[in-house]
């Protein structure tokens, strides 16, 4: 069974994004013996832009933007990330509650015309319907699967045929459909994501990948249900971890790393050794985890000490298990 | 005060000479002699695509002169959006101005995507707002609403995407086509300009919109009477709810070091399509009143290129050539400028200019043609009018 990882990029949530946000602002200088030139001409991006490239360089498989209502939205940071990394696939998240499917779905194709196919969606809606309202989106939660699932058909619709129609209760399309160069380009890879048996039903029947958070119970079983009932639709779904990961060669420096950045006891959180780390990431790939979505509180260095030290360890281990 | 040029990133395909429309970059047409379609070499693909085309328009616009560039949106064409992202990092001062029709994103999503765009490329996107020419088109999209309730939807998605974005407690609104409760934008996003707003619709119901929300009312080049009319129209109703709005014109130039020169050009480019000349702008069943207004020429119909010539230097063939509306510039560099000059005197504050094939054409209309606009005051001096 093969494994791949993704680097989730850095939001609001991350100190250097805060900072260089602050810098962006035009907040005072806090370099009080230092000629300083930079006049507001970085911002956070430059920083997210720098860990997209080091994940590319770091030999991971694609990077994936979150959809935080307190900070970028995802398509575009992704769009501008196109042009800086060349392979690593690139996963927007985002609501459905967007918007119209027809117009996202020919953003989706314009990205896999301009990036040779590496384009992928997750889709989630923020759980909290006030936060919902508040992004003008005021689907109930009883209405949410159905419109996820509207948006999936509409937008594979026009996608993967010429002449499409559908009436829904919350998406229609009369004789839509790509054409031209337009036509033809793959539908973006689905991602979708929970842990209720609902959540688990629904990706059985539409998603390529279900991913699942590190601290979610009896992690196995809920891989292995979310299986069969993909098979039952004679369908296969990649599996997924979401979680956090602080390593250090120490593992000591890593807990104490991991500490401070408040989230010691986090149920998502990976940390130790390198060697304490790899080992971790080859046991959840043993319950069935395919694919690992990773992310840290300090994202530059961790991506880099992912990538060089932890990954190369990992590939060595599931070699051995496989021989 | 100076005149607001941009040019114009050409989203499904750049025609390579005005002589033979049938010969284009971008994978619109195949590839064959005199095509050239981004993304194959020896008919293998090299990892090029049709974006890295518009990065060489929008790095030309930007060097020659102009703020930056419009950016359309149809069925047929890549999404601005995207194309605006991807380019974001790779120009300097461009300005994108994204082809929107506010229907199709809910405004505070539209308000994120936006601030985002905004914080990565410094403050340079804009919107010019469209509001759908109804019929097949707008149902291909997924939109049934009429054209007085589009504009309606236009007009209150403008009320929250500002609001949530400049207002100074979180909006709540409770609209006929938008809801929100308790919208704000994060600190760090609202903490960009908000895109100026170019307007476009020639309807009653797109004057009502227009004035309580455009900063630039655009309109497509008409006879210059029409467009003085248009433009006192929209001053006035703009200025009764006491705002100020400026006016735009978008327009297609072929300007040559001769008169002689820009209509041979033409010739060769009417003579070249045959006697399957086809209107590529008059669209089936749709309700957009500028759209009727361009058709009026049917160009189509024409059996001379000559007959199309509606006035000096103005001629309503430019929609067989090309999609888009059916009247341009045509003339030497002088009499290029020399008509923006008059348009300028007429009230125009800002033009999108274009010309074929628009790469090499941004270069030419900005070391040619913009240095020759004499600008606001300069022309009235001058004693440059109008004619129709
Ligand atoms: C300068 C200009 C640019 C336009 N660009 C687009 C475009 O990119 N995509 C589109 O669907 N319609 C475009 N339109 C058409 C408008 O969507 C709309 O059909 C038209 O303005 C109808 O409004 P009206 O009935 O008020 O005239 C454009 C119109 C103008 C004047």
């Amino acid at each position: 069974m093969s494994v791949s990882f993704y680097w989730r990029l850095p939001g609001p949530d991350d100190v250097r994004n805060r900072a260089f946000d602050a810098l962006a602002g035009g907040s005072p200088a806090r370099l009080p013996a230092v000629h300083d030139i930079r006049n507001g001409r970085y911002g956070s991006f430059d920083h997210v832009a720098q860990v997209a490239r080091a994940a590319e360089l770091a030999a991971f498989d694609g990077i994936i933007a979150a959809d935080d209502p307190g900070g970028d939205a995802s398509l575009i940071t992704l769009g501008a990330l196109a042009r800086e990394v060349r392979r690593v696939r690139l996963i927007a998240t985002f609501s459905p509650g967007i918007g119209s499917a027809v117009y996202a779905a020919k953003k989706a194709v314009s990205f896999q015309r301009y990036t040779g196919n590496r384009f992928g969606w997750a889709l989630q809606s923020a759980p909290d319907a006030a936060r919902r309202r508040s992004l003008g989106d005021f689907v109930t939660d009883a209405d949410l699967a159905t419109r996820l699932e509207e948006f999936l058909v509409v937008a594979r619709g026009v996608v993967e045929s010429e002449r499409f129609s559908y009436d829904g209760r919350f998406f229609g399309v009369l004789d839509g459909g790509f054409q031209g160069p337009l036509s033809g380009r793959p539908f973006p890879e689905l991602t979708l994501s929970g842990d209720s048996d609902a959540a688990l039903a629904q990706s059985a029947r539409l998603a390529d990948v279900h991913a699942f958070n590190l601290g979610t119970t009896d992690l196995a079983a809920r891989i292995g249900a979310l299986h069969a009932q993909a098979r039952s639709h004679g369908r296969t779904v990649e599996v997924a971890l979401r979680a956090r990961i602080v390593s250090h060669p120490d593992g000591q420096r890593a807990r104490l790393e991991a500490a401070r950045a408040g989230i010691a006891d986090a149920p998502d959180l990976i940390t130790g050794s390198y060697d304490e780390v790899a080992a971790r990431i080859e046991a959840l790939h043993g319950l069935g985890v395919q694919r690992f979505e990773l992310s840290a509180p300090r994202s530059l260095d961790e991506v880099y000490r992912t990538g060089e030290h932890v990954l190369p360890r990992v590939r060595r281990l599931i070699g051995k298990e496989a021989a | 005060m100076a005149i607001d040029f941009f040019w114009r990133l050409p989203t499904h395909g750049d025609i390579t000479t005005v002589r033979d429309p049938h010969s284009t970059r971008g994978d619109w047409s195949p590839l064959r002699d005199g095509n050239q379609a981004p993304g194959l070499l020896h008919g293998e693909p090299d990892g090029t695509s049709y974006v890295d085309h518009l990065a060489q328009i929008a790095k030309a616009a930007e060097i020659s002169g102009f703020q930056g560039g419009l950016i359309p949106s149809f069925p047929m064409t890549d999404d601005p959006w995207v194309i605006a992202a991807h380019l974001a990092r790779e120009t300097k001062t461009f300005r994108f101005m994204l082809a929107f029709q506010p229907g199709f994103v809910n405004p505070v999503e539209a308000a994120r995507l936006s601030a985002t765009l905004q914080r990565v490329s410094g403050n340079r996107m804009l919107f010019n707002i469209i509001t759908g020419g109804g019929g097949p088109a707008q149902l291909w999209w997924g939109d049934s609403f009429a054209h007085d309730d589009r504009y309606g939807r236009t007009t209150e998605f403008l009320d929250i995407f500002k609001g949530v974005w400049k207002g100074s407690a979180p909006l709540s609104y409770d609209g006929r086509f938008y809801k929100v409760e308790n919208g704000l934008l994060p600190p760090s996003l609202a903490a960009t300009d908000l895109p100026e707003i170019y307007f476009s619709g020639s309807s009653d119901a797109a004057l009502a919109s227009a004035s309580k929300h455009a900063d630039f009312y655009l309109s497509w080049l008409e006879p210059f009477d029409q467009v003085a009319e248009k433009f006192a129209r929209v001053k006035e109703r703009t200025a009764a709810l006491g705002r100020r709005i400026k006016c735009a014109i978008r327009v297609d130039i072929i300007a040559r070091p001769t008169e002689e020169e820009a209509w041979a050009d033409v010739k060769a480019g009417f003579e070249s399509l045959g006697p399957e000349r086809r209107d590529a702008f008059r669209q089936s069943g749709g309700d957009s009143v500028g759209v009727s207004r361009q058709a009026g020429y049917r160009p189509a119909d024409a059996r001379r290129y000559e007959d199309l010539i509606i006035a000096p230097n103005l001629w309503a063939g430019f929609s067989l050539l090309r999609g888009g509306p059916a009247i341009g510039i045509v003339g030497s560099y002088e009499q290029a400028a020399q008509k923006l000059d008059e348009l300028i005197a007429l009230g125009a504050d800002g033009f999108i200019l274009a010309g074929t094939p628009h790469l090499e054409e941004a270069y030419r209309i900005g070391e040619e043609v913009l240095p020759l606009v004499r600008g606001r005051g300069q022309a009235e001096r001058a004693g440059l009018r109008a004619v129709g």
